[in-house]
């Protein structure tokens, strides 16, 4: 091939400006410490940085969400804590109270002291965190508990925070699950014998404790595809017209009913009925020699109500309703066999004589002392609990109260010491039980929650850390390859800029002299 | 022949070589002239005469000064100066553009996006916090400044893209006049002969040649007759003989420039060189990138406030736009009708185009301009609302069947793009108004539209969604800058082929040098001699 001047003037320049061009990309990998520095450096590479960077921002965030999370939890431990030792106090101080050598005057000094234990239950349960009401649920800025009455003012609202992609979790207990309980109940169901349709409810639960009314509802379809929820106790239609679709959640009161084309869709007509009661019934047994079991057998006939069993001389029982007066049964005992009232079914089993009783409720039934006094507790709305104190031998009914929270209980515990009620602090033994053992759920699950964000902040550090590796590896400049790079780079220069002066000054003319 | 015919030989020999030695200063002047082609001076015995016993000489003549030139290089390297134009244009502005798409560093779109959404993330954990608000308000705009700087750039760097094709034109008319002139001299030079003999002259017009095809793709043919080279682009005549068509640039409907040559639009025929280049890249930019962008944004303001005004704000109040709500912008390609589009339900809206054409029997049709599928038609009765896609649109006044309406969100999108709330208590943290403060709920559902896959978009998340716009933009890029140093490689191949063939040798051109001096001098010494023999006889 011919070689002219121009073409050897023109390769030395294109590898000089190859060499530049090269050199020029590792300094500016060395300035940035980055080997992408731009989209078509490596799109691929980019992109990958771009989804680690992202993940990173993510974790960063949800890592600042937990940190607030923790801070929630920490703080309504402490207060929760507290409140226990204060009900443990409360408790004793009842103890003490129910103590036949105890003096008046002496429970007067406790109900003294059990004050005290009500109000820093009150300033426990209004505490503040950054200037927010921590048990007021969604109410941040109004007190949890009223100062007088000490209703609950919040809402049942669950603050949530994210701690990962698609996971979140609550911070915040409203106040009337904190500091209150309820009877451990049951959300029972039934389809009418008459239903025409293939439906049936398929779950059953109950989404808000503190919405309860202890009501009984029906579900009646007017359509396949329509139904109206009914309060069978105030009447009222709750839900009217809703569309049904199978496996939908039919949500009202604190309940949450699913219902499902079992077998096929229901039909206009169909009814469903629900009510939430105690798993099993309670019951008093004042004899000495007969024994008695009590089961429910039809749900939705249930009352809240006593029933006093009885018996007279001539081997018949009787079965009266305590609160309303009204005989709801009769018959001639038979040990085994089954008396049947008002959703109950009844076995009394034994030698019965006339002054044997037993007493059988759906709710709550406790003895009291050996005197025969008895404390009958049932549930009101949400989380209001009643009690009435009664005595067995003349069914005359002595004193009644209510609370919906440990605030209103201390605060009738104080009083009852006050007034040297013994029965009545009898009586409040049990709730004060209650108290505790919910006290302690809540202390669980604020530990189980800080057990959750403590693994959450580890998996997230874990995460971070493995993700900055492989950003670094996919967009940091390898320095010490950066440097040898460059160096090879430069002695290529060198080598090229040596010949370039060689070659260029060459020339036959300079040989013609 | 008598002794005066050696003072004919001699002086054949100096002309000859100082013939040579023009022709080798020609070639040595021009060494680094750019298109020159090396010339060699063609000595030829000159026809002998007849004497007693045979035939003698007579000397030298130069039969011709030929051009080193490869007809066939020359059309390859015209061929790749067409690819290197338009690798060069693509390269020029992608490279810019792809600047601003740069999340190799930390201050893009992404930065933006993600700050935002961490601000909704704060405000949930603090619903009732003032500050939060704040920030919230303040990353937004960051957001939106952020947007609307990144379509800035896209525009600056397409109308920058039109001004050179303004630039290009003009140099290509120039260049089509002087070719055209050149024609003119050529011919008449060339008037006659059989062979090329206007070298220079060529070798002017093949340069001008190269730089054409760089600029832009056009064919060439020369008239075997006379010289003469026709010009073609885009199958219309840009140069025939001396006379020249002018290219000029036309703006269409669509606000983009347009070539148009001989008065037809050959804007189509163009793929190579740099006007080649900048159609292509232009078009791919406005939709792949610039459209995309706009899409984004035009999504992410329909979902923020679809869920914002759902929600509810510090005051109480609900059904807040975040974001300035997205307009439909209209073009009217008609001049007896009007048209206004509404958004008349956001959530149905899918962020498409549409075009409403009309037939001869007063129908309208509604197309997806994505999709092209047929949306909607039905009889065209002026005032009448047609409601397609969340978006209801009222034409009026007389249509004929060439009327033509085009409706679209995306291309105000950004332009409108801002935040609409200034007060921070309307910033809707809270699903209810009975919740108010402490209800974070609409807070957490906007905090976590980041994870959701965007039906808009392609089913993909937004993060996800700018990735590909920044991967597109990206392997375009790094496309255009490989093909660039392909071409450039290549171009430099051919070139060095073509240097082997017609470039100036300095070493070569100094030995002729020599060679020509040393046979000048040889002459000159014939002369002397037929001179001192003319001497030695007159002195008898």
């Amino acid at each position: 091939m011919r070689i002219t001047s121009f073409m050897i003037f023109n390769q030395l320049t294109r590898s000089l400006q190859r060499n530049l061009e090269e050199m020029s990309g590792l300094y500016n990998q060395v300035s940035s410490g980055k080997k992408i520095n731009k989209p078509s450096d490596n799109v691929i590479g980019l992109m990958r940085a771009m989804d680690y960077k992202l993940s990173i921002n993510d974790n960063a965030q949800y890592k600042r969400n937990i940190g607030e999370a923790e801070a929630h939890q920490d703080f309504t431990e402490k207060i929760m804590s507290s409140v226990s030792d204060a009900l443990i106090r409360a408790k004793e101080l009842a103890l003490q109270g129910v103590t036949g050598t105890e003096s008046a005057e002496s429970r007067a000094a406790a109900a003294e002291e059990v004050t005290q234990i009500r109000d820093h239950l009150l300033n426990m349960a209004n505490s503040k965190f950054r200037d927010r009401y921590i048990f007021s649920g969604f109410k941040t800025n109004i007190q949890s508990f009223n100062a007088a009455t000490f209703d609950y003012q919040g809402s049942s609202g669950i603050i949530n925070t994210i701690v990962d992609k698609g996971a979140s979790m609550p911070i915040n207990i409203p106040g009337d699950e904190a500091f209150s309980y309820f009877f451990s109940s049951v959300v029972h169901s039934s389809a009418d014998p008459g239903n025409t349709g293939g439906a049936d409810v398929t779950a059953k639960s109950i989404s808000d404790r503190t919405a309860l009314t202890f009501h009984k509802y029906e579900i009646n379809f007017t359509a396949p595809t329509t139904y109206d929820v009914v309060d069978v106790d105030t009447g009222a239609t709750i839900i009217s017209g809703a569309t049904y679709t199978s496996g939908s959640h039919i949500l009202f009161d604190g309940l949450d009913i699913v219902i499902s084309d079992v077998f096929s869709a229901p039909q206009a007509g169909d009814i469903f009925r629900i009510s939430v009661n105690p798993l099993k019934p309670s019951t008093l047994n004042y004899s000495s020699d007969a024994d008695i079991t009590a089961n429910i057998s039809n749900h939705f006939d249930l009352t809240k109500d006593v029933y006093e069993v009885s018996f007279d001389g001539a081997g018949n029982y009787s079965v009266q309703n305590v609160n309303t007066g009204a005989v709801v049964a009769t018959g001639v005992y038979v040990s085994g066999g089954t008396i049947t009232f008002d959703g109950l079914d009844v076995i009394i089993t034994g030698t019965v004589t006339s002054s044997d009783k037993f007493f059988v409720s759906s709710t709550e039934l406790i003895q009291l002392d050996e005197d025969g006094k008895y404390a009958h507790y049932y549930p009101g709305t949400g989380t209001t609990i009643n009690a009435d104190i009664r005595d067995a031998y003349d069914t005359t009914f002595l004193d009644s109260f209510s609370f919906s929270n440990f605030i209103q209980m201390t605060d009738i515990l104080s009083s009852a010491l006050e007034s040297n009620n013994i029965s009545r602090i009898r009586a409040l033994l049990e709730p004060l039980n209650n108290a505790l053992d919910q006290v302690t759920n809540v202390q669980a699950g604020i530990g189980a929650r800080l057990n959750r964000l403590d693994d959450q902040t580890n998996r997230l550090d874990d995460s971070t850390l493995n993700l900055k590796t492989v950003l670094s590896n996919t967009e940091d400049a390898d320095l010490t390859e950066v440097f040898s790079e460059i160096s090879k780079t430069e002695v290529a220069l060198e080598a090229l800029r040596r010949s370039v002066a060689e070659v260029l000054s060459q020339s036959l003319l300079d040989f013609l002299k | 022949m008598s002794l005066f015919g050696l003072f004919d030989i001699g002086k054949s020999a100096l002309f000859a070589s100082q013939t040579a030695l023009s022709v080798t200063s020609h070639n040595i002047a021009n060494a680094n002239t750019p298109g020159f082609n090396r010339q060699e001076a063609i000595l030829e015995i000159t026809s002998p005469v007849a004497v007693k016993g045979g035939y003698l000489g007579r000397g030298v003549t130069i039969a011709g000064i030929k051009r080193y030139y490869d007809r066939f290089i020359q059309s390859q390297l015209l061929g790749q100066y067409q690819n290197y134009g338009r690798s060069y244009a693509l390269n020029q502005a992608l490279s810019q553009v792809e600047q601003i798409f740069n999340e190799a560093g930390d201050t893009g779109l992404s930065a933006s996006l993600t700050d935002y959404f961490n601000a909704w993330h704060d405000v949930a954990t603090n619903p009732e916090g003032q500050p939060q608000r704040i920030v919230l308000i303040e990353k937004a705009n960051t957001l939106v400044f952020t947007a609307k700087r990144m379509e800035q750039g896209i525009l600056e760097n397409l109308s920058q893209t039109n001004e050179n094709m303004d630039d290009i034109v003009d140099r290509v008319n120039s260049i089509a006049s002087d070719i055209a002139a050149l024609n003119g001299k050529i011919t008449q030079i060339e008037a006659g002969l059989k062979s090329e003999k206007a070298n220079d002259l060529r070798d002017q017009r093949d340069n001008l040649l190269n730089e054409l095809s760089n600029l832009v793709e056009f064919t060439s043919y020369e008239d075997k007759n006379n010289g003469s080279l026709t010009v073609m682009v885009g199958m219309r005549n840009l140069v025939y003989g001396e006379k020249t068509n002018t290219l000029s640039i036309k703006v269409n409907e669509d606000g983009k420039n347009d070539l148009y040559l001989d008065g037809i639009n050959i804007t189509g025929n163009i793929t190579k060189g740099q006007l080649g280049g900048i159609i292509a890249v232009r078009d791919d930019i406005e939709t792949n990138t610039l459209g995309r962008l706009r899409r984004l944004i035009a999504s992410l303001t329909k979902e923020i406030n679809i869920l914002h005004s759902a929600g509810y704000g510090l005051d109480g109040t609900t059904g807040n736009n975040f974001f300035n709500p997205l307009q439909l912008s209209t073009r009217d390609f008609s001049p007896g009708a009007d048209i206004t589009a509404t958004i008349a339900d956001i959530s149905q809206l899918t962020l498409d185009e549409y075009n409403i054409t009309f037939d001869a029997a007063s129908n309208y049709y509604v197309y997806n301009k994505q999709t092209g599928a047929l949306v909607t038609s039905g009889a065209y009765v002026s005032g009448n609302p047609i409601t397609f896609d969340g978006i209801q649109v009222v034409i009026t006044g007389a249509i004929t069947s060439t009327d033509r309406f085009s409706i679209s969100p995306l291309t105000d999108a950004i332009d409108n793009f801002g935040v609409a709330i200034t007060d921070p208590q309307k910033v809707a943290a809270a699903s209810s108004d009975a919740d108010l403060p402490g209800d974070n709920s609409n807070a957490l559902n906007i905090a976590q539209l980041p994870d959701n896959a965007i039906t808009d978009l392609g089913s993909l998340t937004f993060m996800d969604y700018y990735r590909g716009i920044v991967s597109g933009i990206g392997s375009m890029s790094n496309a255009a800058s490989n093909s660039l140093k392909f071409d450039d490689n290549l171009l430099s191949e051919i070139e060095n082929r073509r240097e082997s063939i017609s470039g100036v040798s300095l070493d070569e051109e100094a030995a002729n040098l020599i060679r020509f001096q040393r046979s000048f001098e040889a002459g000159a010494r014939m002369i002397k001699v037929t001179d001192e023999l003319l001497q030695t006889i007159l002195n008898l």
